[in-house]
């Protein structure tokens, strides 16, 4: 991309077409790109420096989630190198694979934390794209804190809030009812709790699954899994509009993440356990499958155990132990007293003269 | 807006809800943020439009060209007629009446105006490339011709404000020409029996 053109000098570049930031004469240019598989639109908003009121930036999540979800896919794939050690051709492109998403990785992390930076004016609050992550923040506002206050006239004032730890007896401002698009404050669900109930009993016998060949147990901890995730999906959903304990968001966030790897892990089965089946026809052996070949892939499945079931049978004890985690989580955020805001003080009695007594 | 916002809840960082630390963490969604304000929030020079005067020109006075009723104050830079504050946009250092700025934005393509820009080389590049995906090969007979139109027709048109070159239009021609060339060649052995018995 070109670093500059006519009075027009890049500032920050966005990616994957989020568009970029140009540094002009007496304003600041940000072009948005649009489009399905490629940019097929570009908007453009120009703001000039006298108007520019405040730029304020924030950390998000975004990023530690990025990671976590290209840190599993590794483990995963990982786990399915090491296992097809008889095919070096398969085991040779998921390596290609894996260190595509390493590289990734990698380059995710030295990037650094992600952030949301927006551009006050008197009229609009304005994100600006392409600046997505701290360093990236930290930097444009260098570049044009002083033209802004050029064009202004007057000293800046930075309100640099460094991490606060509230001091002892100091409460922190509860969130109230009255104000539109505040998080209330969480009081619990009953919806909640059985989710978190049914996951610690869905985990627990998730865990038993590679120990238990039986088509009951299977089909129990299936019914089981299924009702946990669903509630606690339903609770998740439910809670967004409150402000959860930090171990009860991280709880239902993890078991949304579960259900997604138990869905992927019980199609990936199927899908094995089909092509097994079809192979050892194709090399001479007999058909085992009966007119219904689905119900025969699950019961080869239910009755596979530990040894039938491969390394497969610690990702479903991983799977199961994560959901333990979950509930074990949520209930403990359940079961801790939560802060409470310190009622207003009573007032002192009065007299029946209507005069206060100490 | 007299209050600088969250970025993450947009709500307004008032003091009077803040932790009594100061400017901390946001009463609303719990996020810390860094804030830099800048005079243009204090001053509130932007929060009201100027006052427009109300009284009719005086005799011998230029009147607005739009509003007759209007004192002329300024002149527009681009067609030159005298205006009022009301007929007025100002562009940096341009004073443009608000028709010639309407020209400029939609019919005069004015860098310096528009609000936004269709990337026809972008489009027809895709539209080349659509083929090559797998599940989308059938729709060559549609995306070949358009991408070939597309690509001819919009040679000339402005691309993206940050200067480019036409590498994107003469690879989606010449990807087109070749799909369609083969398309052709496939119709024509289809008519002539090239592909299965006579």
């Amino acid at each position: 991309m070109k670093k500059s053109f006519g009075d027009y000098r890049l500032l920050q570049k966005g990616n994957r077409g989020s568009g970029s930031l140009w540094l002009g004469p007496d304003h600041l240019l940000t072009i948005e790109s649009s489009g399905f598989l490629g940019s097929f639109t570009e908007s453009y908003r120009r703001f000039d420096f006298k108007n520019i009121q405040a730029i304020s930036y924030s950390r998000t999540r975004k990023g530690m989630w990025t990671s976590i979800l290209l840190g599993v896919v590794l483990g995963v794939l990982s786990l399915v190198i090491v296992n097809l050690r008889d095919t070096p051709a398969a085991a040779g492109v998921l390596t290609a694979c894996a260190l595509v998403i390493l590289a990734a990785l990698v380059i995710h992390l030295a990037r650094g934390p992600t952030c949301v930076c927006k551009l006050q004016t008197a009229v609009q609050l304005f994100r600006l794209k392409p600046v997505d992550r701290v360093r990236k923040a930290v930097r444009l506002v260098a570049q044009i804190r002083q033209l802004c206050v050029t064009h202004q006239g007057g000293e800046v004032a930075e309100t640099s809030i460094a991490p606060v730890q509230p001091s002892e007896g100091v409460q922190r401002a509860e969130s109230t009812r009255t104000v539109d698009g505040i998080k209330l404050p969480w009081e619990g669900s009953k919806l909640v709790n059985w989710s978190l109930v049914l996951l610690l009993c869905s985990g627990a016998v998730t865990i038993g699954v590679p120990f238990v060949r039986s088509v009951v147990y299977f089909s129990a901890n299936f019914l089981l899994g299924i009702a946990a995730y669903v509630l606690a999906v339903a609770g998740l959903t439910q809670s967004m509009r409150y402000k959860l304990p930090t171990a009860l968001a991280i709880a239902l966030r993890g078991a949304a993440v579960t259900f997604v790897l138990d869905i992927v892990t019980g199609y990936g089965l199927m899908i094995w356990t089909s092509v097994e089946n079809t192979t050892h026809t194709f090399r001479g052996g007999r058909a085992t499958m009966t007119a219904d070949p689905n119900t025969e892939i699950y019961r080869r499945i239910a009755e596979a155990g530990f040894q039938g079931l491969g390394w497969v049978a610690w990702l479903i004890i991983g799977l199961g132990a994560l959901a333990v985690l979950w509930g074990l989580l949520g209930l403990f955020s359940w079961v801790t007293p939560r802060e409470s805001a310190t009622s207003p003080p009573i007032p002192p009695a009065l007299s029946s003269a209507g005069r206060e007594q100490p | 807006m007299s209050a600088a916002r969250c970025p993450h809840c947009d709500q307004a960082l008032r003091g009077i809800d803040l932790t009594p630390e100061g400017m901390g963490t946001c009463p609303s969604c719990g996020r810390k943020s860094v804030v830099v304000i800048f005079p243009a929030l204090t001053t509130g020079n932007n929060t009201s439009p100027p006052a427009l005067p109300d009284d009719p020109p005086a005799e011998g006075e230029a009147a607005c060209f739009y509003n007759p009723k209007r004192r002329a104050t300024k002149e527009c830079s681009h067609c030159g007629v005298l205006i009022s504050d009301a007929w007025a946009a100002h562009w940096g250092s341009d004073t443009v009446c608000l028709k010639c700025l309407e020209h400029l934005r939609e019919k005069g393509q004015d860098a310096r105006f528009q609000g936004s820009r269709t990337l026809w080389d972008n489009i027809a590049l895709t539209l080349s490339l659509v083929p090559f995906t797998v599940v989308l090969w059938w729709a060559i007979v549609f995306t070949a011709p358009a991408a070939l139109f597309l690509g001819i027709r919009h040679w000339n048109s402005p691309r993206s404000m940050v200067p480019r070159g036409r590498w994107r239009l003469v690879v989606a021609i010449l990807l087109a020409l070749i799909q369609v060339g083969g398309l052709a060649v496939g119709a024509v052995g289809l008519g002539l029996g090239w592909f299965g018995e006579r």
